[in-house]
């Protein structure tokens, strides 16, 4: 049940009409059906892994704040290696098994493994980093455990971030499920403009795109000059924004209509002027959770320079592989990582221009998108080399370029405008100039929507 | 600081009626200039008056695709045929068009054709042609044949939903050809590059697989309802191209006339405009032969009725 799809409209339709009905309580219960029948639709299986998370996580969590530290640790412990093993096995499970043999075969062993013929269940990867968070959050006495399971497994099952987030935290997330919830007058102002906007970046920039963007990842490597392996990746980082930007402005939209605020997860990323900006415009549930969870507890930047490389390394290639089973998704953590680095090394010394600097620091985002898109290392090694040194305007590069102008100009100028200022938002402008927008924002759902829609790409992390 | 409040729902319904208004504009716009988007869908609101056409006595249609809009002659088939003939060929159609065109434009006419000359490659009558849902919801089908389609066709509740949409708005339904002029009017190179960008995603066709016909069954079923008779034409290409075992029984089975036109000698590669469709001289090479078959077949015909 995609945002994009009329299922899910008739869906939520539903879902918020019973949903007024109810009091707190109800609404609680009847959410988590809901966000059940949710995930139910993809694969009822799942559900399973689903409800053996939740419980492990919900009675570790309360035997931590009952435990002296020694029983916490061991609480601790069965949560992380439970929830870390269930992601490990059906995520990680064929890659590490793959890449062992190809190692043992460059070394001269010959291994014949059999790989397993495992699903990945969607949104794992998300709703188990949310549900480690609580858990790790309890131990730091960082959020109070809930008594209610029910309460919890919501937190865990919430519909509209199930599958691809934002990664929530307990503590903004679980006071909002536990309490019962205000209205406000602006949640339906504020939702539509979320809505409308979600619904834009996905259905009409990455869906556009992505068609461009798997031309040139899909072509053969002879048939595509420089220019169309740049427009390629251009189409591809817009792609990838618009569709995962897209579905979390829908799912914070839909949320705050049933009146729970969840985090932002974009902030007009592209803008950023350097890694660690970009860091806290892109994802920002899963790279605060990376900082909070991963690059803090291995030491930050408190343990000297040499240290501080390494966790800033670990930390980025945790990322990767958190995107993905594959080489490229490494690599792009570690190109990721080996930019934080430089720019620890030379901020400070090196003084841009603003303008400047975020297009320049556009073009290192592209680079590592190349190696998150390839197929393989090979791939990606000869488009960069085609794009450093046989660029040719084509008809398809016109074409790709044009595409990007058209559907990517006014979200530009927008973020533009948008970033100068906290207040200025799609909702907070006067209702005529609201309207204007909406109209365009519609116009192009509408009309320049592709024939046929596509899965979000986050759904497969 | 404190984020400025937002406004109040007043206001938002405003919003929304202002939005409301946009969309029934655009509407009205898109229904205004559907029959001018382009030749076909010209020809498809011609539909109506070229069935009312139909002469009283023994005629026939010749229906298709754009094989046969550009490949045949009518003017040329008309006046060398010994049967009044018209023509409805709504370009980049297949078998679940044309099943669904004949239930809503043939079915409620005053006046049925005796004869039904059906035009196609062999991907246009099994049953693994791509559903265009839109342009079939809203140019093809009828309200009351949607559920039909639904079923047939296995259409999930997304699918449902649209062709609904499609079949009752125009900004829906004809949405692939609006989106095509936008981006073409605002893109340099878009109709190449378009053409490019697919070639490169499209994957090399695969061979054949167990080909289902079932689209086609049912499409015949229907016109034999009807007493029609139907005469298949397998058309021409630059290369000889098969006919599916199980689609030369189906057509054995079903006592329909067969017109092969795959290789109809003195048309070569060099009479195909584009290597698909016919030029101006292969479809007059077509045509003059298919006139001419018609011509022996209805006159063995008759004699066949005139013996003792």
């Amino acid at each position: 049940m995609l945002f994009n799809s009329y299922q899910f409209w008739a869906f939520f339709a539903l879902v918020i009409l019973i949903y007024r009905l109810l009091g707190h309580r109800s609404q609680n219960l009847f959410l988590l059906l809901a966000s059940y029948f949710f995930y139910a639709c993809w694969d009822w299986r799942f559900l399973g892994l689903i409800l053996l998370t939740t419980a492990i996580n919900f009675v570790a969590a309360l035997k931590i704040s009952q435990s002296d530290p020694a029983s916490q640790k061991r609480w601790l412990s069965l949560s992380l290696i439970s929830t870390l093993g269930i992601l490990a096995l059906f995520k990680y499970a064929n890659f590490f098994i793959e890449s062992t043999t190809q190692l043992l075969t460059t070394l001269g062993f010959e291994a014949h493994p059999e790989t397993l013929a495992i699903i990945l269940p969607v949104g794992i990867s998300f709703y188990t980093f949310q549900t480690l968070s609580y858990t790790i959050d309890v131990l730091r006495k960082d959020t109070e455990p809930t008594s209610s399971f029910f309460d919890f497994a919501l937190y865990v099952a919430y519909f509209p971030q199930l599958v691809a987030g934002p990664i929530e935290r307990s503590s903004n997330l679980l006071p909002q499920i536990t309490k019962p919830r205000s209205r406000s007058a602006d949640d339906f102002t504020v939702g539509l403009s979320l809505i409308l906007v979600g619904l834009f970046l996905k259905v009409a920039l990455a869906d556009n795109l992505a068609f461009v963007a798997n031309g040139v990842f899909l072509a053969p490597l002879e048939k595509i000059s420089g220019t169309d392996a740049l427009a390629g990746i251009y189409a591809f980082a817009f792609q990838i924004y618009g569709d995962f930007a897209g579905y979390s402005f829908i799912a914070c939209g839909v949320s705050r209509w049933l009146g729970i605020r969840l985090m932002t997860n974009f902030r007009r990323p592209y803008l950023a002027q350097n890694p660690s900006d970009f860091w806290n415009r892109w994802h920002i549930s899963l790279s605060s959770w990376l900082r909070d969870y991963i690059y803090i507890p291995l030491g930050g930047n408190r343990q000297g320079t040499r240290k501080t490389y390494r966790n800033l390394m670990l930390t980025m290639l945790i990322g990767g592989l958190w995107h993905g089973a594959a080489w490229t998704f490494v690599i792009w953590g570690a190109v990721h990582g080996l930019v934080l680095c430089l720019y620890r090394v030379f901020s400070g010394r090196v003084k841009g221009h603003p303008i400047l600097a975020s297009i320049f620091f556009f073009h290192l985002v592209c680079l590592a998108w190349l190696f998150f898109r390839a197929d393989s290392l090979q791939q990606a090694t000869t488009l960069l080399s085609k794009i450093l040194f046989e660029q040719g305007l084509t008809p398809f590069s016109s074409y790709a370029f044009g595409s990007l102008a058209f559907f990517c100009l006014p979200l530009i100028i927008a973020e533009i405008w948008s970033d100068q200022h906290e207040t200025r938002r799609l909702h907070h402008l006067p209702w005529q100039a609201r309207a204007l927008v909406y109209c365009y924002l519609v116009w192009m759902i509408i009309s320049c929507a592709p024939t046929v829609h596509s899965d979000f790409i986050y759904f497969q992390f | 600081m404190t984020p400025p409040s937002v406004t109040n729902f007043r206001q938002e319904l405003k919003v929304l009626a202002v939005l409301a208004l946009f969309l029934l504009g655009l509407e009205l716009f898109a229904r205004s200039i559907s029959p001018h988007l382009d030749r076909d869908r010209n020809h498809i609101k011609q539909f109506d008056n070229i069935i009312a056409s139909l002469p009283e006595k023994e005629s026939g249609v010749i229906l298709g695709n754009s094989l046969l809009m550009d490949g045949l002659d009518l003017e040329l088939l008309q006046s060398k045929s010994v049967l009044p003939l018209i023509r409805i060929t709504p370009v980049s159609t297949a078998i679940l068009d044309w099943e669904h065109l004949y239930e809503r434009y043939f079915h409620p006419a005053r006046k049925k054709p005796d004869h039904l000359f059906l035009g196609f490659v062999a991907h246009h009558v099994n049953d693994s042609e791509p559903v265009k849902l839109r342009r079939l919801a809203r140019h093809f089908a009828t309200l009351e044949s949607l559920p039909t389609l639904w079923k047939n066709e296995g259409l999930n509740f997304h699918q449902r939903t649209q062709s609904i949409l499609a079949h009752s708005t125009a900004l829906i339904g004809d949405q692939p050809a609006h989106r095509e002029r936008i981006l073409d009017y605002f893109i340099d190179w878009y109709r190449l590059g378009l053409r490019t960008n697919k070639d490169f995603i499209t994957p090399e066709p695969s061979p054949p697989s167990d080909q289902s016909f079932q689209r086609f069954s049912r499409f015949i079923e229907d016109c034999q309802r009807d007493g029609i008779q139907v005469w298949l034409m397998p058309m021409p290409q630059p290369e000889m191209w098969e006919l599916d075992p199980k689609f030369i029984k189906l057509i054995d089975r079903e006592n329909l006339i067969l017109l092969d036109a795959r290789n109809i000698a003195g048309i070569t590669p060099a009479d195909f405009s584009d290597g698909y469709h016919l030029g101006e001289t292969g479809a007059e090479k077509f045509t003059l032969w298919l006139a001419s078959k018609i011509n022996q077949k209805l006159l063995e015909k008759n004699e066949s009725h005139q013996a003792p």
